[in-house]
């Protein structure tokens, strides 16, 4: 795998296993529905307030904040306006996918990634909620486990 | 609106029994299970149906209704848009549109009429039911919770059948004006996520 973890980028690129078997254009349709899958599931974690790197939970909401913004739910989703969740993609690389956000959102996520590195007042202070895996890192064998579903699908 | 399950694979060397027990199995659990897997995909903001991923952002006018900022009304054949925060010497801001836009966040006024403070409420079109208790983010399709509540799941002959009692439901399906889709139709199939836990389902009932 690849990483990227910057203030305009965080992302990785994963480099799928292709079976020999899978011809020219269901490779195609193949990597686009692992990528699909792994978004969907970085989502479907991160919406249960879970690391989708580590399968911990997020370091919960502060109580007052919980309060004023969530109704008192403290589980942290990292869904504030779902921008930044909304930027969350995957591309098609060749035969590698790259997952990850780029652009105005990329910051967000370097900081929830982080831990707010670099940040002026924030870095040590806010909690590090990470969702993007870095060096040396993956995401949950479960997830990992959706893609040989996945491949069965084209080689049965 | 609904949508079907059914095993096609043939299972050429296990027992006859044994496939049909694990099948009914399936049915059953699929029935059970599924209907709550489904919900909780969509209440998350994430479409069941391969290819969507996570539903549409709400759009800035909607965003703006869901948050009080803005409401909307028919008059004739012209829509009012009212941001009762902008108040004039006159009373409340209003905007009249043949279509309403969008600029940068803010009503980019078609004709501006001025403003009015005796504009009756009476036939409201968008407003009803919102502005209270529902989320801007995640995008799930939940005002009341009726509609994603109405999904139930049956065991039906050689089958399990997956289905939205609450008629709103169609409306996500293609028949509104933005597609979130909550169930697959025609060609689609349920996201790689859904059909994850089916396959676990199907691995328990084949292995038990």
């Amino acid at each position: 795998m690849d990483y990227k973890m910057s203030h305009g980028e965080t992302s990785f690129t994963y480099d799928v296993p292709i079976p020999d078997i899978i011809n020219r254009d269901d490779k195609n349709k193949f990597l686009k529905k692992v990528g699909q899958y792994l978004v969907d599931s970085m989502l479907d974690k991160i919406a249960d307030g879970v690391s989708p790197v580590t399968g911990k939970p997020f370091t919960k909401l502060n109580k007052e904040y919980a309060a004023e913004e969530h109704g008192g739910d403290r589980t942290a989703i990292l869904d504030e306006h779902g921008d930044m969740l909304q930027a969350l993609t995957y591309k098609i690389v060749g035969d590698r996918i790259w997952v990850g956000i780029k652009g105005d959102e990329a910051i967000k996520s370097f900081a929830h990634n982080t831990g707010f590195k670099g940040h002026p007042v924030l870095e040590g202070k806010a909690p590090k909620r990470q969702f993007i895996p870095e060096k040396g890192e993956s995401l949950l064998k479960d997830i990992m486990a959706g893609i040989g579903d996945i491949t069965d699908e084209y080689i049965a | 609106m609904s949508i079907s399950l059914k095993i096609e694979k043939k299972f050429t060397k296990l027992g006859t029994d044994f496939i049909e027990q694990s099948k009914k199995k399936f049915y059953a659990e699929a029935a059970k299970q599924l209907p709550y897997v489904i919900a909780s995909t969509i209440q998350k903001g994430i479409s069941p149906v391969e290819g969507i991923g996570r539903f549409k952002q709400y759009s800035p006018s909607y965003v703006d209704q869901i948050e009080g900022r803005v409401k909307f009304f028919r008059k004739g054949s012209k829509t009012i848009a009212i941001r009762p925060d902008i108040e004039t010497k006159q009373g409340k801001s209003i905007a009249e549109h043949s279509k309403i836009t969008y600029k940068n966040g803010a009503i980019a006024p078609g004709k501006l009429i001025g403003a009015h403070s005796k504009l009756s409420f009476k036939g409201s079109l968008f407003a009803k039911g919102l502005g209270h208790g529902k989320l801007k983010s995640p995008v799930n399709m939940t005002v009341t919770g009726v509609m994603v509540g109405s999904i139930q799941g049956d065991v039906v002959s050689n089958g399990a059948l997956i289905s939205f009692n609450s008629p709103i439901a169609k409306y996500h399906n293609g028949q509104g004006r933005v597609d979130r889709h909550i169930l697959p139709k025609g060609s689609e199939t349920f996201s790689s996520l859904i059909m994850k836990k089916l396959r676990d389902l199907l691995r328990e009932a084949f292995n038990n």
